[in-house]
């Protein structure tokens, strides 16, 4: 249903196009205007992972930390940090005289209360970032100290996304009431580089310029956010200078080459530490694919190079890391089972399982579920549906709208392959371990929906997420994958690259590796 | 009687006419070609159903209608398509006729009561509006092609009622009718005897124009993604063609073709049927 409407607003949206640019539209340079597919539901990362809601939420509300363009830890709310050496002390030092844009001065007790109150409890990984978070002491305004009870490396990093760990007004959210529900919700204040001025459902979202942001910039008047539903309109807008950046979630893939060919334009792929892979759970607790040798005959059958070149539009790399995408820093490795593309073993494979052809030359039949709204799935069911019909399975396709889809595969588990984009990183501690190991099979979205366990796989990734030497980090990651890759209780299809586009005349937009960090360096050239 | 006497049943009569129709004649024509392929597909077919080639492939000797985005041959899936469209049809008008003939002409035998009653809940699907009923529903309820039939038949099955209650309230009170009742026979016997046969010339015309728009139907919801994806169908394949429109016109132009031959055609048929069955063209 939800497809459907938004198949009618986008037409709608063409026709509202075509009626006439909004106001803001021509190359102002004292404005930014950033493409968007949907309204984000609300305007706090604190209680939700939306996309959308970080991308504009990153521009009013503030981390405590940031990565710089080499997604090293650089001062964003905090001037100056320190880790002590056992790992179990985090200090934190904040700039002087930080005010929210209501005027109300920024504490540290902002940071403790609404880490703990808030987004450990709302937001998915948050609460894995911060579980070993024992407590957040505020020994004055101006200084907050995070006491862990074991070692978690990845915290530091963790804190400069804010998908997981904007920092929200203590005094706004603060009032008794549940979070989700607060107005400020959809009429933010935050600490960050502009200020929510107005948001119009379905059209825009007019920020303006926060004349006492504590860093350097903005560099523009107001920052603009305008929904286009509709991909190929999107890419239209760009070209006609309607809007000037297009970000990653909402690049519509099919137009890259077409706008790679505009001078004005710039294509860029965004570095992600996140590392996304596209890649389909397995339910292994039933049916042929229960069977290890069936899944790595499979894989076998796969002809990944033609999904990526065909459905990705060769934006990506095929996988070869196993559960590591090879965009993954330090713990990606090449030296795991290979699966190149080879029906003849894959057909002599399932045979040997006790998989025959029978009459009609069928093996069996599977379910493929995924998400009519993530971009190339439908098309890589359809290629699949093609390749496994070559070794004798049979694929129906089980395409279903969002909701749906998540509920089937990750709450009810009730499919036999789902796919999807799923992060490896920014750390395997954070990203990759909550697929596969033995205490992750929760009815969660984004946990270990295939129900695969494994001991020795569990031991490596404790020892991974607990270890401070990053030589025996990686080399515990690296044997996790390896024996994952042997399993395959996923089939990881393809490494994603982030194509964006945006006017040529913008500087300083590919500097952010989160994919949905502060704009406040981006400037106009001349 | 002689021979040539007793060969002038009203069928053959109306064939006739039929006969000297000439769009009509061309719309049975192209309909025949659409039945062929549809049930000859996969011998037709110059490749199998789930073979992928190259992508983007123009019109070509070897593609003849080009390829898609993924590398499948447009004229193979046309054929298949043509199936999906026509079971489509067919099977959502048998679902609608019964529908609408139960109800037409227990409604227009009666009359009284149970014609009222009917007729209100004829008049409740009528004013339904039916593509969004038709959308909600594949979406809550899935979209196997079963499913789009059974939305379909459903959906449209008053007009064929209301037309069946007409023709037995001008029927019902005529002599012949007169004289079955009062030889003894039962309602149903009239019904299904007497009246049926003499209502059914604009049933049939119905049913061809019914066809037509069943199938627009079916390739509409597949349009906005709401289809079978385990069938091909043009509606699929005029959705998969939306996001690559400037740059593989043949993805969109041929599907997009033979819909408007097939329902081109249906109709054609129909309007030749309904002037050679119409006894006022003797």
């Amino acid at each position: 249903m939800s497809k459907h409407l938004r198949k009618i607003s986008a037409a709608l949206m063409i026709a509202a196009m075509a009626m006439g640019a909004p106001a803001w539209a021509q190359s102002d340079t004292g404005a930014m205007v950033v493409g968007l597919s949907g309204d984000p539901t609300l305007i706090n990362s604190g209680t939700t992972t939306e996309i959308n809601s970080s991308v504009v939420g990153a521009q009013i509300y503030s981390t405590i930390i940031r990565l710089d363009p080499k997604g090293e830890p650089a001062p964003s709310l905090a001037k100056s940090w320190q880790v002590a050496p056992d790992g179990l002390t985090y200090t934190f030092k904040f700039f002087d005289g930080i005010k929210w844009h209501d005027g109300t001065p920024f504490t540290s007790k902002d940071v403790a209360w609404s880490l703990l109150n808030v987004n450990k409890l709302y937001n998915g990984p948050a609460g894995g970032l911060l579980e070993a978070v024992q407590a957040i002491e505020t020994p004055d305004d101006q200084t907050a100290v995070f006491k862990l009870a074991r070692p978690y490396p990845p915290l530091l990093r963790g804190l400069a996304y804010f998908n997981s760990s904007t920092i929200l007004p203590k005094h706004i959210f603060d009032n008794g009431q549940d979070p989700r529900q607060n107005p400020a919700n959809l009429k933010p204040i935050g600490t960050g580089p502009f200020m929510f001025k107005e948001m119009k459902k379905g059209s825009h979202i007019l920020l303006e310029r926060y004349p006492d942001y504590h860093q350097d910039g903005p560099n523009v008047e107001r920052l603009i956010f305008q929904i286009i539903p509709n991909e190929a309109a999107r890419a239209l807008a760009l070209e006609k200078a309607e809007i000037d950046f297009i970000p990653y979630h909402v690049m519509p893939l099919g137009e890259v080459e077409r706008l790679q060919t505009n001078k004005a334009i710039t294509v860029a792929f965004q570095k992600r530490v996140i590392a996304g892979q596209y890649q389909a759970f397995l339910n292994t607790r039933e049916g042929p694919l229960a069977n290890t040798a069936v899944r790595q005959a499979l894989y076998f059958a796969m002809n990944r190079s033609e999904l990526l070149a065909k459905a990705g539009f060769g934006h990506g790399k095929v996988s070869d890391g196993g559960p590591f995408s090879s965009e993954l820093p330090v713990f990606y490795t090449a030296d795991v089972k290979q699966y190149g593309y080879d029906p003849a073993l894959a057909n002599r494979m399932l045979d040997e399982a006790g998989f025959p052809r029978d009459a009609s030359g069928k093996r069996f039949s599977l379910r493929i579920s995924y998400s009519l709204s993530e971009g190339p799935m439908n098309d890589v069911s359809r290629l699949l549906r093609s390749q496994f019909a070559q070794v004798g399975v049979e694929l129906v396709d089980k395409g279903m709208e969002a909701s749906a889809w998540r509920d089937t595969s990750f709450v009810k588990w009730d499919y036999d392959i789902t796919m999807g984009s799923f992060a490896s990183g920014p750390d395997p501690a954070i990203g990759a371990e909550a697929f596969y190991t033995c205490k992750r099979i929760e009815r969660l979205s984004g946990r270990n929906a295939s129900g695969y366990c494994n001991a020795e796989v569990d031991r490596l990734f404790e020892a991974g997420g607990r270890e401070l030497d990053e030589g025996k980090r990686t080399e515990a990651y690296r044997k996790a994958a390896a024996i994952l890759a042997e399993d395959v209780p996923h089939w990881w299809l393809w490494d994603r690259y982030y194509p964006i586009a945006f006017q040529s005349k913008l500087e300083g937009i590919t500097d952010d590796v989160t994919g949905y960090g502060t704009l406040d360096r981006v400037r106009w050239t001349q | 009687m002689n021979a040539s006497a007793s060969s002038i049943t009203p069928a053959n009569r109306s064939w006739q006419r039929f006969k000297a129709n000439r769009k009509a004649l061309f719309g049975l024509g192209v309909l025949i070609l659409f039945l062929l392929a549809a049930v000859g597909a996969a011998q037709l077919a110059p490749y199998d159903q789930l073979a992928m080639g190259a992508s983007f492939n123009p019109p070509s000797a070897t593609h003849l209608l080009g390829t898609d985005s993924l590398g499948e041959d447009i004229f193979t899936n046309i054929l298949y398509g043509a199936r999906t469209s026509l079971i489509v049809g067919f099977c959502a008008v048998i679902t609608s006729t019964i529908l609408g003939t139960l109800v037409g002409a227990t409604a227009g035998y009666f009359g009284g009561i149970p014609d009222t009653l009917l007729m209100r809940v004829t008049e409740m699907f009528q004013i339904l509006p039916q593509f969004f009923l038709a959308i909600v529903i594949v979406a809550l309820f899935g979209s196997s092609i079963w499913n789009v039939i059974l939305v379909i038949g459903v959906l449209t099955w008053p007009v064929t009622a209301r037309l069946l209650r007409a023709e037995f309230l001008t029927l019902r009170n005529r002599e012949f009718v007169d004289a079955a009742r009062s030889l003894g026979m039962s309602d149903f016997d009239i019904i299904t005897r007497e009246i049926l046969p003499n209502a059914l010339p604009p049933i049939i015309v119905n049913c061809t124009l019914q066809i037509s728009s069943a199938i627009l139907l079916e390739t509409s919801l597949s349009f906005l993604g709401l289809g079978d994806p385990n069938v091909m169908s043009w509606g699929t394949m005029l959705h998969n063609a939306q996001d690559f429109f400037s740059r593989a016109w043949w993805m969109a132009a041929f599907p997009g073709l033979a819909l408007f031959l097939a329902t081109l055609s249906l109709n054609l048929v129909g309007d030749g049927l309904n002037d050679a069955l119409n006894p006022k063209n003797i």
